[in-house]
């Protein structure tokens, strides 16, 4: 087995696959009368599916534990979060590119540094 | 009524856990929402004394200026407000990697007993950017 097929056989789910596993889940505690659900999920696919979950209006966090396990909670009661104002998305922006090149810059004076000094 | 225990208690034995990899930001209210990172979970029967947390950021990359966020909850989800309450921020500043010099540790004080299943999340108030990652690591004990 090549190191591609080794690698994208972490992830094992794709983000589809999922989102339809979560739907499913979330439908089936809402029949059964529960209001909260846990659900494992892919770490690789965390971040998107906290998003989508509370784009479909469903208040949602991700515990992340040791080892990258990730559990998705969804709380089918509680809205989502009001969405940021367009200021604070374009701060956001702003500071992550700032930062972005700051920190990209120290990497590389650290990088002429130490080979200033081993010269 | 039983008398009370008037005798102090030690742990049994060390108990360190820790949670790698923090690299999301998140700035809400409670855990309801988020990613948040799972540092430390007591032990189940007798829960467990932390002594402190240690942040460190890994000195391979550069990382953003953040506050860490330390919360406690009780062993029930967090999808629900109420079982989870902020206990403790530290702020870390912006770090540079560095191949010659040493990071500081970036220590919180715990310093309380913890009842049986009670869990330590964090949650970065910033992400490090780039490839930077945060590590926390909890000293305790279980009782």
């Amino acid at each position: 087995m090549g190191l591609a097929q080794l690698v994208a056989k972490e992830v094992e789910e794709t983000l589809d696959e999922a989102k339809a596993r979560v739907e499913a889940e979330v439908a089936t505690a809402l029949d059964e009368g529960y209001g909260v659900v846990e659900i494992n999920i892919p770490y690789a696919h965390h971040a998107a599916l906290v998003s989508w979950v509370e784009s479909e209006g469903m208040r949602c966090g991700c515990n992340v534990s040791p080892g990258r396990e990730a559990v998705l909670v969804v709380n089918m009661t509680l809205p989502p979060p009001p969405p940021k104002t367009v200021e604070q998305v374009q701060a956001e922006i702003d500071n992550a590119l700032a930062r972005t090149f700051a920190s990209r810059v120290a990497e590389l004076e650290a990088i002429v540094a130490s080979l200033q000094g081993g010269a | 009524m039983a008398a009370p225990n008037t005798s102090a208690v030690f742990s049994r034995v060390a108990d360190i856990q820790w949670v790698e990899s923090i690299v999301t930001a998140h700035n809400v209210i409670d855990l309801t929402s988020g990613t948040s990172y799972l540092a430390f979970t007591s032990d189940a029967t007798n829960g467990g004394f932390v002594r402190n947390a240690r942040v460190k950021v890994n000195p391979a990359n550069s990382g953003a200026a953040t506050v860490v966020r330390f919360w406690l909850n009780n062993g029930s989800t967090t999808g629900t407000a109420a079982n989870s309450a902020i206990i403790g921020e530290l702020g870390i500043p912006a770090t540079t990697t560095t191949a010659t010099a040493a990071l500081p540790d970036f220590d919180y004080p715990l310093n309380f007993a913890l009842p049986a299943g009670y869990k330590i999340y964090v949650t970065v108030g910033t992400a490090p950017g780039g490839s930077c990652e945060m590590t926390v690591t909890v000293f305790g004990g279980k009782y």
